[in-house]
Parts: C-alpha cells; sequence; structure tokens
C-alpha cells in the first residue's frame, strides 16, 4: 500500500547516512536510543539498543531498506491505516497515534536484530495435531437466538444495513 | 519482604475445595454459600469496582436448584462453588461485555465451553468481572467502564487484564475466578493481587466463548487462592472440545490428587541473565528466597539462558497485535447491538468503531493493520513468527536440562492507577515475564510469594513443559506448605461483617 513511500523513505535514509551496515537502522536509530535510555533509567529493562551489536545486522542492506521504518508517522499515513482498519478517528487522536504508534514501532524494531535467516515462522504452537471435523450438518443456534443482539433485525432472520452502493 | 499485611494471623478463608466440602455434606446449602458472596460482592465491590455485572438472581436461583436435587451434585467437584467469571468469557443470557462499549449490551445466545463445564461441576457464577477493554492491558485502566482498585492498595491498580478477577478472589468475594491469559493477563494480576494465577497450556482449555483477541496465544485459566483449587478447577476445565479445534485430546490427570508436597530431584532453571536488569530489588530478592525454600525441600537449581527471551516484547506485541486487529474486523455494527447509524454501509461500520472502541483498543488495531499490510508483513509480522520460533526452540532445549523455570511474575508490584497511561510503551514493557509463556504456548503459574515493604504483593512465576501443570501445581503447592503468603488477606476485606 505505502510501497511508494516506503520506497521513497528509502532514498532518503541512503542519503542520510555514511556506510553500509548501520544504515538500515538510522531511520529509527535515534527514536529507539533515545527511549532506550529514558526506559532504562526509569525501569532498567533491557533497552531498545543496548549494544548487542554481534547479532545486528545479518539480513542484506537491500532487503533492510525496502522495510526501513519511519521515525514518525504523518497523519496521512495514519489516516490511511484507520481507513484499512475502519476506524473514523477524530484530530486529536491521528495526533496521538501518529506519536504513539512511532515510538512503539521503533521499539518493536528490536526484532531487526536477530538473525533469522532459515528460520520457519511459527503462527501457531499447536496443543493438538489439528484436523478437522466431517462435514456433516450439526445442530447449531436458532436463527432468531443468534440474531438477538442485532440493533436491525427483521423478523424473517434477515439482517439490515445501510445501503452499500449509492 | 515484610511479614505485615495480614499474614498468618488472618483466619483462613473457605476455599473451593472446604465451600465444596460442606455443601456436598450439607454443612452448609449452595444457597448459604451463594448469599454469603453476594452479600461480600455488595460490600466491597464499591470499593474495588471489581465487578461489571452482579448475577445475583441467577446465582441465587442455581444455588437453590442445587439444593433442591442436593443428590445429583453429590461427588461434584465444585458443588455449590461462587465463581466470579471475567466478562470477556461468555455466559448464556448474562451480559457480557468485554469491557468494552462495543459490547455494551450484547448478551450471549451461548456460554463458553468453559462455563459449561465450571457448571456441570456444580459452580455457580456470582457476576461477570471488570478488565481491560477486550483483555487489552497490564493494569485494568483500559475498561470502558473503569478501573479495578487493587484490594491490598486502592490507589493502585490490580494489575490486568484479568484485573477484576483478581481482584475479587484477594478479596475473598469469591474462592475461584476465570481469567484469560494473552500475555501475562491472569498471571500478572494474579501476583499483584497476591493470588494464584493458572495459565495453561495452549490448547489444554477450550477457548470457545472466549472473546477472541489473540487466537494463538489466548487461554483460559483460574485464579484461587490455593494450589488445589487451582488443580481441581483446572482438572474439571481441561480437555477436548469439539467446538474448538485447537483444544488438545491430551489425557486429563487428576491433578488434585497429584499435590503430594514432594519436589525432590525436580529441576528448577533459572535464567539469571534475563534477571539483570529491570527487576525492583524485593521482587528479585523474593525470588532467591523462594527459591531457598524449595531447594530446602529438595529441589536443584540449574542456570539456564532463554537468548531470546529479551526479544518476546517486541514480537509478542507484533504478533498479539496483527491477530487482534484480524479478531476485531467483525464489531462493525451489525450483529453485536451497540451501532451508530449512517446512510452508507462504510461509514456505519467506521462510525460504530470509532465510538465503539476506546483507546488501546484502537491503538492495537491500528498497530496489527499496520504491521499485517502490505510490505510490512516480512518486516514485522513474518519476522515475529520468525523469532517467535527462536523463543520456542531456546525453551525446547531448557526443558531438556530442567523440569520448571522460575522467574518473577512481574518487574514491580502494583503500580499506582494513572501512572502509566500517559505512555503504552512504558506499560508493554512490563509485561517482559509473561509474553513468552503465551509465545511458546507453554502453562506458567503465579504463586503469591511475599510483600514489598509497602505492603504489596509480589508474584512468583513457575514455566513448565506443554501439558506439565501437574509439575507447576505441585511445586505451588510444595511451596505454600512451608510459607504463609497465600494465607494473607488485605486489609479490611477478611472477614466480612
Amino acid at each position: 500500500v505505502w510501497r511508494d513511500e516506503a520506497d521513497q523513505l528509502a532514498r532518503s535514509v541512503t542519503r542520510s547516512t555514511a556506510g553500509p551496515g548501520r544504515t538500515s537502522r538510522a531511520g529509527v536509530a535515534q527514536i529507539s536510543l533515545h527511549r532506550g535510555n529514558k526506559r532504562g533509567a526509569r525501569t532498567g529493562i533491557p533497552r531498545a539498543a543496548d549494544g548487542r551489536t554481534s547479532q545486528v545486522c545479518h539480513v542484506a542492506l537491500e532487503r533492510m531498506l525496502a522495510f526501513a521504518v519511519p521515525s514518525d508517522f504523518n497523519h496521512e499515513r495514519i489516516e490511511a491505516i484507520a481507513a484499512l482498519a475502519n476506524l473514523e478517528l477524530d484530530p486529536s487522536e491521528v495526533e496521538m497515534f501518529a506519536r504513539q504508534l512511532g515510538e512503539i514501532l521503533a521499539y518493536a524494531e528490536e526484532v531487526q536484530q536477530v538473525d533469522t535467516k532459515g528460520v520457519p515462522p511459527t503462527a501457531a504452537v499447536a496443543g493438538a495435531p489439528r484436523r478437522e471435523r466431517e462435514d456433516e450438518v450439526q445442530p447449531s443456534l436458532d436463527v432468531h437466538e443468534a440474531l438477538a443482539n442485532a440493533p436491525d433485525a427483521v423478523p424473517a432472520g434477515l439482517l439490515r444495513v445501510p445501503r452499500v452502493f449509492g | 519482604m515484610s511479614d505485615r499485611p495480614g499474614s498468618a494471623s488472618s483466619p483462613v478463608p473457605h476455599s473451593a475445595r472446604e465451600t465444596r466440602d460442606e455443601v456436598r455434606s450439607r454443612a452448609r446449602s449452595a444457597a448459604e454459600v451463594c448469599r454469603a458472596a453476594i452479600a461480600r460482592l455488595e460490600s466491597a465491590d464499591p470499593r474495588l469496582h471489581a465487578f461489571n455485572t452482579a448475577a445475583a438472581d441467577q446465582a441465587l436461583a442455581r444455588a437453590e436448584a442445587i439444593d433442591r436435587e442436593a443428590a445429583r451434585w453429590r461427588e461434584a467437584p465444585l458443588a455449590g462453588v461462587p465463581v466470579a467469571v471475567k466478562d470477556n468469557i461468555c455466559t448464556r443470557g448474562l451480559r457480557t461485555t468485554a469491557s468494552s462499549r462495543i459490547l455494551e449490551r450484547f448478551i450471549p445466545p451461548y456460554s463458553a465451553t468453559a462455563i459449561d463445564r465450571l457448571e456441570a461441576a456444580g459452580a455457580v457464577v456470582i457476576g461477570k468481572t471488570n478488565c481491560d477493554e477486550f483483555a487489552m492491558g497490564s493494569s485494568n485502566e483500559n475498561s470502558a467502564f473503569g478501573p479495578v482498585n487493587n484490594p491490598w492498595d486502592l490507589d493502585r491498580t490490580p494489575g490486568g487484564s484479568s484485573g477484576g478477577s483478581a481482584a475479587a478472589v484477594a478479596a475473598r468475594i469469591a474462592p475461584l475466578a476465570l481469567g484469560s491469559d494473552t500475555g501475562g493477563s491472569i498471571r500478572q494480576p494474579a501476583a499483584m493481587c497476591g493470588v494464584i494465577g493458572l495459565k495453561p497450556t495452549y490448547g489444554r482449555v477450550s477457548r470457545y466463548g472466549l472473546i477472541a483477541f489473540g487466537s494463538s496465544l489466548d487461554q483460559i485459566g483460574p485464579l484461587t487462592t490455593t494450589a488445589e483449587d487451582a488443580a481441581l478447577v483446572l482438572g474439571v476445565l481441561a480437555g477436548r472440545d469439539p467446538a474448538d479445534s485447537t483444544s488438545a485430546a491430551e489425557p486429563v490427570p487428576d491433578y488434585a490428587a497429584l499435590l503430594d508436597g514432594d519436589v525432590r530431584g525436580v529441576r528448577i532453571g533459572v535464567p539469571r541473565r534475563l534477571l539483570e536488569e529491570g527487576v525492583d530489588r524485593e521482587i528479585a530478592r523474593a525470588l532467591d528466597a523462594a527459591l531457598e525454600v524449595l531447594v530446602s525441600r529438595g529441589a536443584a537449581l540449574v542456570d539456564v539462558d532463554l537468548v531470546h527471551a529479551r526479544y518476546a516484547i517486541p514480537t509478542y506485541y507484533l504478533v498479539a497485535t496483527a491477530e487482534a486487529s484480524s479478531n476485531l474486523a467483525r464489531y462493525d455494527g451489525v450483529r453485536y447491538g451497540f451501532r451508530r447509524a449512517s446512510d452508507s454501509l462504510g461509514e456505519m461500520y467506521s462510525r460504530t468503531r470509532e465510538a465503539g472502541f476506546g483507546p488501546e483498543v484502537k491503538r492495537r488495531i491500528m498497530l496489527g493493520t499496520y504491521v499485517l499490510s502490505a510490505g510490512y508483513y516480512d518486516a514485522y509480522y513474518l519476522k515475529a513468527q520468525q523469532v517467535r520460533t527462536l523463543i520456542l526452540r531456546d525453551y525446547q532445549e531448557a526443558f531438556e536440562r530442567v523440569d520448571v523455570i522460575a522467574m518473577p511474575t512481574s518487574p514491580t508490584a502494583a503500580f499506582k492507577i494513572g501512572e502509566r497511561t500517559s505512555d503504552p510503551l512504558q506499560m508493554y514493557l512490563a509485561d517482559v515475564y509473561t509474553v513468552s509463556a503465551n509465545l511458546a504456548g507453554l502453562p506458567a503459574i503465579s504463586v503469591p510469594n511475599g510483600f514489598t515493604a509497602g505492603g504489596l504483593p509480589i508474584g512468583l512465576q513457575l514455566t513448565a513443559r506443554p501439558f506439565d501443570e501437574a509439575m507447576l501445581l505441585r511445586l505451588a503447592n510444595a511451596y505454600e506448605r512451608d510459607t504463609a503468603w497465600w494465607k494473607a488477606t488485605p486489609p479490611g476485606f477478611w472477614p466480612y461483617a
């Protein structure tokens, strides 16, 4: 969705930093360090960038640039995300989220330090081998019971919503 | 540590096991037990705000039915035991809000499997407990209906998200409560309120009827005052449920029967490096003291290194928000009661969600939507899933050498209401010791482990191999035998007049 912006950012990051290796985190490093120090002082919880460099930056520069994170979210970006999530935000929320999401994601950038080459993703920790049940009709909720909470259900057992087109 | 609050001088309140024994032997009727619990709720809740909904009439009707058919309940493991249920667990015919405006009037047409199982065991639901909205939070301050006060210090949070459940058990309103734990939401409030909180293995307890937050992380579990009660309840809750494809068919042991106090030869892993910074001194000292107690009972300490645990928080907040943004898409003003009208469908969705969700829920939906969006999926969500694998492997390696891993539950004791609300990241960081058990799907328990000099409860957290809840309960029970923390009651909440 924001491929253009990502590219733009990648270019600006390249321009604004000196050498390879450090480049990828330039967009966030400032914020991470700043917040890291602040947090560290108050809680002592492991900081966002506390110099365990041995695990840093095994990923190709090009790939990391493509995912470089903006240190701040502008209002247009926040509104675009809100639109994707079907949220209508008021101006003060846009302001707040622009700041907070930037901070949280700068911290979340920590995961980029981990070398995950060849590591498979874990989507779920299986409690049991997944198996689907037979596709047989089984008793389920009565339709009127199921619709009892709907703000606008009609007796025929249907939900009424505003018109979808024009 | 201080032994100032309550401690052994307080009378020992009735546990779930004692209560059911009394009901089964007809020493007390279920109705008497129920009326007393409701009276405690009414006396304590104006101070605590632990309940969103009290179910006095329904509860009493059920208790009277149990008394009428006493023969049928003679063997029931929880006959007549009052239970407080977190308000994100569906209860048929009883309002279930997840502490959100968007579900303010939602009356579930069915009960969660956990509720069906509790009721089949004779338990009586006395009310629905306050929590962070959709279980998103670590302080209960994200409830649309206002915060819960910690019974040990009413100016402080009870932790969260199952804050109302923890407060209700700590204040001895009910001997038992249900909570849900996605990143520590049972264990952390249990620690901060001085009670036991057990997060079972992922798949141990059916999630059917639990309002979904992070589906690969969520588990329902009990909050109690004794390990024996937790064992009793887990035995009732656990087991395969056809309505939840992720529930496991693993056999369910008789957990309560395994509590013999024998921990000789149990190997307890201690991840020292993880505890080097960020833990309050009193909390670290309490952990060491607890380990000494277990060692004196014959357990052995082993150093373990969970190398990737330091990445657990960012990993968790990427995975959990992604799942949340997807799970909460269903609240659109069509089915669940709350709607903001508009001429167009799209606008109705967005206005409903704007008015119905609180700030933390919106924040997480936004974050989750972003990390799943095109161009960012690989950098965030996929990367987090890979780190999740590494966190899981660390545990697997550790559990080749140890039977259980010990940590604090929370790096600090209960904090003041309002102290952290302006800084969500700060709030997230406090989940440092709890989230990895959810990412790895492992069972973990928080056990009362003393008090700070200021009189606030401290929790000891133990994590075990998948489906080895019996190990956690055995250690918790053994620890209880040598300590009296679990007997302490918050001043002003027991005994009730």
